[in-house]
């Protein structure tokens, strides 16, 4: 594609007339205002802390900022009912987990964060999958409203049956009928409770989208593609497993953090990637309770795969490396070949590459990460 | 804030709140989170309006302040980000100038944030190399290449239009 081609199209997309909406003067007035009065405030008693600080010694403030180990949220005992935790969930342990799933998804991958855990069964790289493009399975942190979701998330549709003796839902986009948006994601899925205020949900996304041929917005599915894809979430929600307290297991363990940094989230996956050469990866998401995350990641592989970046190529503690600017104030830095692994860290906030790489140095690959039984349940050390 | 700085801040996203909106939904692809963008932009403005009004051109500082939300966004963990259309539409099932429009926007979803956001900046927002670097604050060079790079991507994503590239591709 040429620059012109480009141009024409963004042209058409310029020509679609814009939904309607427009800007509500007085309620964005109302919250400007809101937001300052908390700016205010919030300067207010950062500004009381310092003094008691500057008094104290530093223990209130170390306390009041959370200083600590940034291991807090892993070493809290998980606790030992099924239920959803109303406080959050442990980004290191696994609530649930996958039984039945249709065949040809062999990757298994987990995303889990405070807000929510997410299980996916998933095709291997390059192959076509038959029917189903991918399968996970949705726990809600307890309080999660199923008629008011936020974000994007599929809200409770019409009933349909039952899970385990509990009424079961269909899945509904959040957004107005006839919105072209979410369809694809609120297709075929069921939403039950698991436990009394807990929610699941299934989502079975098929391997292709259908298009309206007048508007090309994508439709939701119907018919026969429809009942299947039903059949196959409500058999995978049946055959799911809830109340497990399992650890996640990673291919590297962090140590030496900077102080504030807490843990929000970890991915963890297993299977043909992103690439054949990729068996695994292992990933781990960090705050600083502000606006800044770092994210450590290690892809396991023998391969370097620098060259697809854009960015100079040099070299970090003897490995090859580089380091990429993508936006402001979002640095990665990729370094391949250490222990079997392509290791990233991905900082978005100030630093430069300095601190990248001082971070780098926290992450250490186990021994041998292709066999998947060297990978560790305790990451943070 | 004075009552003038609030008239001028009224006056302001009156007037320009639906070019905000499309500005926005160019980077986003969907008008839901447009909306949502151009709202939570307008409200970090009005915070900071006395700032804003002293910039060179006050829709220049409105655009930083929409990249930087939208970037931000992106760096949301990723359990919770949405992605409306996560798959480019059925090859087979394509139509004409329709089909690109939607093909177009998937397939500019699927590009790493800063391909994108440069092929949004330069050719939809018509601006030049050395104004996209400054406003990203990375080189001229980069601004280069992630245009390369991003037109390549588009090629294959959008098969209609390919041309042989370069391999670009990231994670």
């Amino acid at each position: 594609m040429n620059e012109d081609e480009l141009r024409a199209l963004m042209a058409e997309v310029d020509a679609r007339p814009a939904p309607a909406g427009g800007c509500d003067a007085a309620a964005l007035v109302a919250a400007g205002r809101a937001v300052a009065r908390r700016r205010w405030v919030g300067a207010s008693v950062l500004a009381v802390v310092a003094v008691l600080a500057v008094a104290g010694g530093g223990v209130a403030v170390s306390r009041m900022v959370g200083a600590a180990r940034p291991a807090a949220l892993a070493t809290a005992a998980p606790p030992l009912s099924p239920v959803a935790p109303s406080s959050g969930f442990d980004p290191l342990v696994r609530m649930a987990a996958l039984g039945w799933v249709p065949a040809g998804l062999p990757v298994r991958r987990t995303e889990l964060s405070v807000g929510g855990q997410e299980y996916f069964a998933e095709p291997a790289v390059g192959r076509v999958p038959a029917d189903v493009a991918t399968v996970s399975l949705v726990l809600h942190r307890s309080g999660w409203q199923p008629d008011h979701p936020k974000d994007g998330d599929c809200r409770r549709g019409a009933p349909d049956g039952t899970v385990g003796n509990a009424p079961a839902y269909r899945l509904a986009s959040p957004y107005p009928p006839g919105s072209s948006v979410g369809t694809s994601n609120c297709g075929a899925g069921l939403m039950w409770q698991y436990a009394p205020g807990s929610w699941a949900e299934v989502r079975v996304l098929p391997d292709v989208v259908q298009i309206r041929a007048d508007t090309g917005a994508p439709v939701g599915e119907s018919g026969a593609s429809l009942a299947r894809h039903m059949q196959v979430a409500r058999r995978v929600a049946e055959h799911a497993a809830f109340g497990r307290h399992d650890p996640v297991r990673l291919p590297f363990t962090v140590s030496g953090l900077p102080a504030g940094y807490r843990l929000a989230a970890s991915e963890m996956a297993i299977g043909q990637l992103d690439s054949v050469k990729v068996v695994g990866r292992g990933e781990l998401l960090f705050t600083d309770g502000r606006a800044g995350r770092t994210y450590l990641r290690c892809r396991v592989t023998d391969a370097i795969y620098l060259a697809e970046y854009d960015s100079a190529i040099t070299t970090v503690d003897g490995h090859p490396a580089t380091f990429v600017a993508d936006a402001p104030a979002q640095l990665q830095l990729v370094v391949s070949g250490v222990r079997g692994c392509e290791v990233s860290v991905d900082r978005r906030g100030p630093g430069g590459h300095a601190e990248l790489t001082a971070l780098y140095r926290t992450l250490h690959p186990v021994a041998n990460p292709r066999d998947l039984d060297n990978w560790t349940d305790h990451p943070l050390g | 804030m004075r009552s003038d700085d609030e008239a001028a801040y009224l006056e302001y996203v009156t007037v320009r709140y639906d070019w905000l909106r499309r500005c926005a939904f160019r980077l986003c692809g969907n008008w839901h989170r447009a909306e949502d963008l151009a709202q939570h932009v307008c409200v970090r403005l009005y915070v900071h309006w006395r700032k804003a009004a002293r910039a060179d051109t006050v829709d220049a500082y409105v655009r930083r302040m929409l990249l930087h939300a939208w970037l931000d966004e992106q760096g949301r963990g990723w359990f919770r980000r949405v992605s409306p259309v996560p798959v480019v539409p059925d090859r087979a099932a394509r139509q004409a100038e329709v089909g690109d429009r939607l093909d177009l926007m998937a397939a500019l979803a699927r590009l790493a944030p800063g391909q994108r956001v440069v092929l949004v900046l330069r050719f939809w927002e018509q601006l030049g190399v050395a104004e996209t670097a400054a406003l990203l604050g990375c080189s001229e060079g980069t601004v280069k290449s992630q245009t390369s790079h991003g037109l390549a991507a588009l090629g294959r994503l959008l098969p209609g239009y390919a041309e042989p590239q370069v391999e670009a591709s990231r994670r």
